[in-house]
């Protein structure tokens, strides 16, 4: 108020001043029009200082309320009848004249009791304005999916040389086409071609490099133009080493390269050779002795993978077996060479072993998982595995005849393999095939190794200054310590499962937070308000479909009321009266001052 | 007559004005056009000549020269002076043809003759022409002082010449400095200067260097790949001039230091001396000479070396005799050519077999050496050839003995030769008839030998080689009273019926190919000797003969006798399975990780991820960058273009207290490259943290 009255007490002397000069100028010619227009000249100065509002009328139908949200189409603003209203402050420049802005949704409604209905534009209200809307009707006109990533996860906590998988959608509204990349480390790490005008899935491939917490980020491009700059947080854990037991009954290439292979790899590993009746050769490597002339569940419980030989499995003793068998009931992973189709042994039996109809000179395998292809092989495959339907295929050769079967039993799972020189792929110098074969057929194998702890948080994005729900999974039901930020949080134990709590907190930075649950620190990353902000949109929009559905409007149409809307004057007309005046003024002096 | 003269001088005068003008013009624009494309396409001087030229005859035909004479001159007079009364013609006239009223109008307007500024707008015309001259020199002058622009990089080789115009950083200590490449003499290559610490020389090249700083200096050491530092002594007493010299033979990078102040890196690029390249266009591989063809080969190939051939000559190894008695004798054969450090050499060579002394069995091996003029050897592949032997042929040794599959034919085919050289041996003796008859009837045996041998692979008649079934007319064996559903006669459409199973059978596709060819080659010969040629008719017969005793061989395998001698064995232990005193073996090892290096950089890796923010390294964390140092200087030793960028940022990391995001990005990229690829390793997944649940669920999943 005091700047109105500032303006005025400066404008007003200056308006007598005007007026005093009028009348003493000697020159009497149009003295009226002049006074006039001096008058009209201070009061637009005035009232360019001073915003005017003017209280007009409008019809507008009964407890109606339409809002404008973020993403609404601005030539639709003309097709909405009655007046408009937004809450959201970052849309003042584009709505300053044509709608009203409502700072609190909630005390708003409050004071208009009569509203009991609304009308939602463009992404819709956030979860919090959403919940201050009971008991009204909502109708939500959506607006279009936005242009951006709409959709992206990936493996952020992995084991170390683990591959980070970037998956998601891409929604490319240009007209040509962009390129998406992830990038790190000073270089691109996997680039994809998005085509114009269209709606396409991505996947990008990284395997991580980097021992701790890393970000990552990934971009993208339309030539030179950077569209999009979103952070991707990835951490790496160290590798849990597996313990490996092997019994052959007899020494060969294939057990001995694979011996080498886990040796060099730093797997513990115990093999057990049959070199003659009774007698076997017995090698520990990276791990203490044990005794090993009788198979007992007590050596079987602290495995991880158990591999055989065919004609190991069936001349073991019954009570091998059955220790055998209850292992990995429990969890145990038991991989077996096959190397002759019939077999008395019943785990053997449970896999359809064939010979192949046409003898073929080289193997083509394939890893089934991730359809990846392994190098050719120059050797004759002497059995396949028959398609069963509780068996899932493991390798596979051109794609049709199974190498590598798996089957779950119990806890654990018993793996077939029938390829007897995979040493053959040393020999020829292709090593990442190797590789890539036994870690394929170890990971299927090996016993699930059970988490300290389970940590999650119920949004797929923490925002800074959100509410962020984490979700704890414990080993046991005892109440864990949660701390944040130095301060305990409160945690909620789950209906149904004991050991489930979940705690709630509104993280204050972005970047890495940590969380403290009992001994444990956990890292989980937090974006800020800018990031990922197409996800947020479909978030938004699909959040308030579903609340709009629970909500289902009402046909009925209410009377019409005369409402009175504030509007404020614009100042390009006081400007444009200010310089009109003035410019008069001017004139007549230039053009009569002579006369 | 002064007035004639005055004309003739006038048109002199004019002719030189054009004249001049012209040229300048032309000159200024060749030189002006010239140095633009010189300087922006980098063509050579022609251009000037090319633009003086076409500007030249430009002009000349807007100003035709040569068709400026008197009475033109006499025109311009007349109508740019009054006061010459349009009489000027009169000049030009002899004053003997003149009539009174004509002398009296010449004598009139003689002293009326204009004396000064007669041709209008000479100056003008001579100014236009020294402009466009100035224009041109200048502009020369102006572009030829700018340093030649680069051409767009385009080749790999000029991607590399761009390197050496990277802006490098010199110490501000060093005033003046020049590096002297000396290559190696063998390289023929003059000795080159250069303003740049860049260093691309020759394998064995020597450099110099002469640096001269603006202040005396303490101490001047010069670290190459961060492991060798050398002191160095100042060439003058006051310590400003500064020298030193080194042989280059690795590729790497080095480093000034002037008084503690260390310089940039600047790397050092080697061009590798290869040895020299042989290729041999002639002959191929393996060369077999038959019969009836000349014993020589012509031996062309191509030599290529970076810097001269200085030697090379053909190593032949001789192989002759059989069995046992095979005897080598090896022989250099020296090209006619005259070595003279030449980067390419075409070298022929005509090698007669017999002047070499090699009779028929005998083979010869032989590669080309090579010497360039550093001394490197190189050789080619071994290259072989053959004379066939006739009289192993002939020889029956080998098919007295085991499994004789087709005997009798090889003799036959032996038979035909004999029997055709004995026939051309008795040509003389013989008439013409009785020897046509003869011949003929050796064409007819050949035909009969065919045929036999055609039956092996089933053919049926005898225009045929090789019995192709495919091409048999089935329709002509359509029965008459084919009935509708008659399995057996729909069978036999498809049937060969007329073959006999067990000679279809009877060899293997390699044998049958080379069968074939033996029949190809009988059939060349009969059809020799069918048109009394029998001379003709004999390689074709060798050749044949030769290829069955292949066949021979082929189906035949050869083990040598050796003595062997085994341990004798203990008769008591024998068979009694005891092993009670065998021990099991039994291994126990730990793998020991010897180098830690790629963890480290895994963490360090990490490390410059966290600090793209800007956060200070801590003393601890600079540690760890200085064991990434140690990695990026063993990277960059080998491959200083990929590294050096990176270890020059890592040392910036190391000193700044803020790091730089660029100098983050390099390292990281660089550290990022040296870690690589890692094959897959296998790795247990995790379960979910309720056992009892799942552990029920799985077990109940057994059952069925």
């Amino acid at each position: 108020m005091e700047f109105n009255i500032w303006v005025i007490v400066i404008c007003s002397p200056l308006l007598a001043f005007l007026i005093y000069q009028e009348t003493k100028r000697k020159n009497r010619h149009w003295l009226v029009w002049r006074l006039v227009a001096s008058v009209i000249l201070v009061l637009c100065l005035t009232f360019m200082a001073i915003p005017i509002t003017l209280s007009t009328k409008k019809q507008q139908k009964k407890g109606t309320l339409n809002l404008l949200t973020n993403g609404f189409i601005k030539d639709s603003l003309a097709a909405i009848k009655d007046h408009p209203y937004y809450t959201d402050p970052s849309l003042h420049r584009n709505l300053r004249q044509k709608a009203t802005f409502i700072p609190d949704l909630a005390y708003y409604l409050l004071d208009h009791p009569d509203i009991k209905k609304i009308k939602i534009y463009g992404n819709g209200l956030g979860q919090d304005d959403l919940r201050k809307l009971k008991n009204l009707q909502l109708t939500f006109y959506p607006a279009e999916k936005p242009q951006g990533i709409v959709a992206c996860n990936w493996n952020g906590r992995l084991k170390e040389e683990e591959t980070l998988n970037v998956q998601g959608t891409y929604n490319n509204l240009l007209s040509t086409a962009i390129q998406l990349k992830l990038i790190g480390f000073g270089s691109s790490l996997d680039s994809i071609k998005i085509p114009a005008h269209s709606l396409e899935k991505f996947d990008l491939k990284h395997q991580v490099r980097q021992k701790g917490k890393a970000l990552l980020q990934l971009v993208a491009l339309h030539g030179k133009d950077t569209l999009a700059k979103e952070t991707i947080p990835v951490q790496t854990f160290p590798k849990t080493p597996l313990n490996l037991l092997m019994l052959t009954s007899f020494p060969g290439f294939e057990y001995k390269f694979l011996k080498n292979w886990l040796y060099e790899n730093q797997y513990p590993l115990a093999l057990r050779s049959q070199i003659s009746k009774n007698k076997y050769s017995i090698d520990f490597l990276n791990r203490k002795g044990m005794k090993l002339d009788q198979i007992r569940s007590t050596i079987l419980e602290k495995e991880d993978v158990l591999l055989l030989d065919q004609q190991t499995l069936e001349s073991l003793s019954s009570t091998e077996k059955q220790a055998i068998t209850q292992a990995v009931t429990k969890g145990l992973g038991l991989v077996i060479w096959a190397d002759h189709t019939t077999s008395a042994d019943p785990l053997l039996k449970k896999f359809k072993l064939n010979q192949p109809l046409k003898e073929e000179k080289s193997l083509d395998l394939s890893l089934f998982n991730s359809q990846s292809k392994l190098s050719s092989l120059a050797i004759n495959q002497a059995i396949y595995i028959g398609n069963l339907p509780d068996q899932q295929e493991l390798i596979n050769h051109k794609q049709q005849q199974i190498i590598s079967a798996q089957q779950l039993y119990g806890r654990g799972k018993i793996i077939v393999t029938t390829l007897q020189s995979s040493y053959q792929w040393l020999l020829s110098g292709h090593q990442k095939d190797y590789a890539s074969y036994w870690s394929e057929l170890i990971n299927a194998a090996a016993r699930k190794q059970n988490p300290s702890l389970l940590f999650q948080t119920n949004n797929a994005f923490p925002s800074v200054a959100q509410q962020l729900t984490f979700t704890i999974e414990m080993p046991t039901a005892a109440i864990p310590t949660v701390k944040y930020d130095q301060k305990h949080l409160a945690v909620k134990q789950h209906l149904l499962f004991p050991n489930r709590w979940q705690a709630q907190s509104w993280p204050l930075s972005t970047g890495w937070n940590v969380l403290n649950i009992d001994r444990f620190n956990i890292d989980f990353f937090v974006f800020g308000k800018e990031d990922w902000k197409s996800i947020n949109a479909i978030e938004t929009i699909q959040n308030n479909i579903k609340y709009s559905k629970t909500n289902p409007t009402n046909t009925q149409n209410g009377q019409e009321i005369s409402n009175t809307i504030k509007k404020e004057l614009s100042i390009w007309w006081f400007l444009i009266a200010f310089i009109l005046s003035a410019g008069f003024l001017w004139l007549e002096n230039r053009i009569y001052a002579q006369n | 007559m002064g007035g004639r003269k005055y004309i003739q001088y006038l048109k002199m005068r004019w002719i030189t004005i054009l004249l001049v003008q012209g040229i300048c013009i032309s000159l200024g624009l060749a030189l002006l056009v010239g140095s633009v494309f010189h300087y922006f396409f980098m063509l050579a001087n022609w251009i000037y000549f090319t633009v003086f030229i076409l500007s030249a005859f430009i002009f000349l035909y807007f100003r035709p020269l040569w068709k400026i004479n008197e009475t033109e001159v006499v025109r311009y007079l007349d109508n740019h002076f009054p006061q010459l009364e349009d009489s000027c013609a009169l000049l030009l006239r002899s004053s003997d043809g003149l009539s009174v009223l004509e002398s009296l109008q010449v004598s009139k307007i003689f002293p009326q003759l204009p004396k000064n500024q007669v041709i209008i707008g000479s100056g003008k015309k001579l100014a236009i022409g020294l402009g466009c001259l100035v224009v041109g020199i200048s502009s020369l002058l102006a572009f030829y002082n700018i340093p030649a622009r680069s051409l767009p990089i385009s080749s790999p080789r000029q991607a590399k010449s761009s390197h050496q115009q990277q802006i490098e950083n010199v110490l501000p200590q060093v005033a003046n400095y020049t590096l002297t490449i000396i290559p190696p003499v063998y390289t023929s290559k003059v000795s080159r200067s250069q303003k740049q610490f860049y260093v691309k020389a020759e394998v064995g090249a020597k450099v110099k260097w002469n640096l001269k700083t603006n202040k005396s200096i303490g101490a001047f050491y010069v670290i190459f790949n961060d492991t060798e530092k050398l002191k160095l002594n100042a060439v003058k007493g006051d310590s400003t001039q500064w020298a030193f010299s080194r042989k280059i033979e690795k590729q790497g990078f080095y480093q000034l230091e002037l008084d503690g102040v260390k310089s940039d890196l600047y790397p050092i690029d080697i061009i590798p001396d290869l040895p020299v390249s042989i290729k041999i266009i002639r002959p191929k591989s393996q060369t077999t000479i038959d019969i009836g063809q000349a014993q020589q080969i012509d031996l062309s190939a191509i030599l290529t070396d970076d810097y001269g051939i200085a030697e090379a000559f053909i190593s032949a190894t001789m192989a002759s005799g059989k069995g046992e008695s095979v005897s080598f004798t090896e022989k250099k054969l020296h090209f006619n050519a005259i070595f003279n450090r030449q980067r390419n050499l075409t070298l022929n060579k005509h090698i007669d077999l017999k002047n070499l002394g090699m009779k028929p069995g005998d083979e010869l091996y032989f590669f080309i050496h090579a010497k360039d003029n550093k001394g490197q050897q190189s050789r080619s592949d071994v290259y072989s050839v053959s004379i066939v032997d006739t009289a192993e042929l002939m020889s029956m040794a080998g098919m007295t003995s085991g499994v004789n599959l087709v005997p009798e034919y090889f003799r036959s085919e032996r038979q035909i030769i004999l029997d055709a050289e004995k026939l051309l041996a008795e040509k003389d003796k013989l008439s013409i008839a009785a020897f046509k008859t003869r011949s003929n009837d050796l064409g007819v045996d050949q035909k009969l030998l065919r045929l036999r041998y055609g039956q092996f692979l089933g053919e049926e008649n005898e225009t045929q080689i090789g019995g192709d079934h495919d091409e048999h007319d089935h329709d002509g064996h359509e029965e008459p009273n084919q009935k509708f559903g008659d399995v057996q006669a729909i069978m036999d459409k498809y049937a060969h019926k007329h073959d006999i199973a067990e000679d279809a059978t009877f060899f293997e596709p390699a044998i049958k190919t080379q069968l074939k060819a033996v029949l190809n080659e009988m059939w060349k010969a009969e059809l020799n000797l069918r048109t009394y040629k029998p001379q003709d008719a004999l390689p074709f017969a060798y050749k044949a003969l030769r290829l069955l005793k292949d066949l021979q061989q082929k189906s035949r395998a050869y083990v040598a006798k050796t003595t062997v001698k085994t341990t004798a064995l203990k008769a008591e232990k024998r068979l009694t399975g005891e092993l009670d005193k065998i021990t099991d073996p039994r291994q126990n090892l730990q793998f020991e990780v010897k180098d830690q290096v790629k963890d480290e950089l895994r963490l360090l890796l990490t490390l410059l991820n966290n600090h793209q923010n800007g956060k200070p390294f801590s003393a601890n964390e600079k540690a760890l960058l200085q064991i990434g140092e140690k990695q990026v200087i063993a990277a960059a030793v080998s491959h200083p273009e990929s590294y050096l960028a990176a270890l020059k940022s890592l040392r910036k990391l190391n000193n700044q207290t803020f790091p730089a995001a660029k100098d983050l990005n390099i390292v990281s990229r660089a550290i990022y490259t040296i870690i690589g690829k890692s094959a897959a390793k296998p790795q247990a997944g995790t379960t979910g943290s309720n056992q009892k649940l799942s552990n029920h669920y799985f077990n109940y999943l057994k059952k069925y």
